[in-house]
C-alpha cells in the first residue's frame, strides 16, 4: 500500500504579508509611529523596549525601505533627530493591517 | 483576528502614551501649589482686596506658574519619555479643553454681570449664592474636576471633584473660612503630584548623554 502523499503547507495565504513590517520589532515600531505625527528615538525606545542598538537597525531597515523618514529639526533651540511615517508608509501599514485582518478572519470561517 | 485587535488596539496605544505624559505629576503639583499659594495671599490678606493690590500679583503668579509648567516638562518629562508630537485629533481634544474653559469662565462672568444689573433676579439669586458660597465653589471646582478627567482622562482628577466638593461643602456646613479646603485641596494635589513625580523619576531614569546620537542611523 503505497504511503499518503505529504500534504504541502499552503503558504500563499501569507504570499501577501509585508516581511519588512511583519518583523515584530519593526511592527511595534511602525504601530507606535502610526499613532502620532512624529516622535524621537527615545520616544520610541520607551514604548517598544527595544534596546538603542536594536532600534538603529530596524529603523534604518523602515528607513530603507521608504517607510520612515528621519529628518533633523529644532525644537526649542535644540537639534532633535525626528522620525515620522511616511505617506508610503502609512499606506503599507493600512494594507499590512487589512492583510492580517482578512488572513485571520478567513482562518476562523474555516 | 480577535488576538491581534486586541493586540494593536491603536486608539487605546495612543491614548496610554497621551496619558503617560500626564503620569509625571506635575499638573499635580503645579495646580496643588497654586492652590497653596493662593492660601498663603488669603492669610496675608491680599485676597480680593478692595484696592485691587491682588490683581498684579495674581496675574504675575499665573505667569510664572505657566512658564515654570512648560519648562518642568522640557526639563523632567521630555528626556525621559522622549520627544512626540500627537496626532492633531488628541491635539484638537486639548484645544477643546481650553475653549471649555474659555466659554465657561465667559458664560459665569455674564452672568455674574447680569446679576449685577437692575433685575429682579439681583435680590433673588445674590442672597442665595451669598450664603452658600463655598457649596458653590465646591460645585464649579468639583465640575472643572470631573470635567478634566473625563476629557483628558485622568482618573485621578475624578478623586480631586470628590475632595474638592467635601472640603468646601464641610466648610459651608461648619462655617469654616474659605482659606482651609482651599489648604486642604493644595495639600492634597501637592502631595499625590510629589508622590507620581518620585515614582516618575524611578521608572523613567534619564538617558545617558550620547546614548540618543548612537542609536540615530542618520549620524552614525
Amino acid at each position: 500500500m503505497p504511503a499518503p502523499a505529504k500534504r504541502e503547507p499552503d503558504f500563499s495565504i501569507i504570499d501577501g504579508i509585508d516581511r519588512v513590517i511583519h518583523e515584530p520589532a519593526r511592527l511595534a515600531i511602525m504601530v507606535h509611529l502610526s499613532v502620532v505625527e512624529s516622535a524621537d528615538f527615545l520616544y520610541l525606545k520607551v514604548q517598544t523596549g527595544l534596546t538603542w542598538g536594536n532600534l538603529s537597525s530596524h529603523i534604518t531597515k523602515l528607513e530603507t525601505a521608504g517607510y520612515i523618514q528621519i529628518e533633523k529639526k529644532f525644537i526649542d533651540r535644540k537639534p532633535q533627530t525626528v522620525i515620522h511615517l511616511t505617506d508610503a508608509g502609512r499606506a503599507a501599514f493600512r494594507v499590512y493591517q487589512q492583510r492580517m485582518k482578512h488572513l485571520f478572519e478567513d482562518q476562523e470561517k474555516k | 483576528m480577535s488576538a491581534v485587535t486586541e493586540k494593536i488596539n491603536l486608539k487605546q496605544l495612543e491614548r496610554k502614551a497621551y496619558l503617560s505624559y500626564h503620569q509625571d505629576g506635575l499638573v499635580d503639583l503645579f495646580v496643588g501649589t497654586a492652590l497653596l499659594t493662593f492660601a498663603v495671599f488669603m492669610l496675608l490678606g491680599l485676597f480680593l482686596s478692595e484696592d485691587y493690590f491682588f490683581l498684579p500679583i495674581w496675574s504675575g503668579v499665573f505667569v510664572a506658574w505657566a512658564v515654570s509648567y512648560a519648562g518642568a516638562k522640557r526639563a523632567i518629562t521630555m528626556p525621559r519619555l522622549g520627544y512626540v508630537q500627537f496626532s492633531a485629533r488628541t491635539r484638537g481634544r486639548v484645544t477643546a479643553i481650553f475653549l471649555g474653559f474659555v466659554v465657561v469662565n465667559v458664560v459665569l462672568v455674564i452672568f455674574g454681570l447680569l446679576l449685577w444689573l437692575d433685575s429682579p433676579f439681583q435680590h433673588v439669586v445674590i442672597p442665595i449664592l451669598e450664603a452658600n458660597f463655598l457649596l458653590l465653589l465646591g460645585l464649579v471646582g468639583g465640575g472643572i474636576f470631573v470635567a478634566l478627567g473625563l476629557v483628558v482622562g485622568i482618573r485621578r482628577f475624578h478623586g480631586y471633584s470628590v475632595v474638592t466638593f467635601a472640603a468646601f461643602a464641610l466648610s459651608q456646613v461648619f462655617a469654616i473660612a474659605l482659606v482651609w479646603p482651599t489648604i486642604v485641596l493644595g495639600v492634597v494635589t501637592t502631595v499625590t503630584g510629589g508622590v507620581l513625580l518620585a515614582r516618575f523619576l524611578r521608572k523613567y531614569p534619564k538617558a545617558k548623554a550620547g546614548e540618543m546620537d548612537d542609536a540615530s542611523p542618520s549620524e552614525a
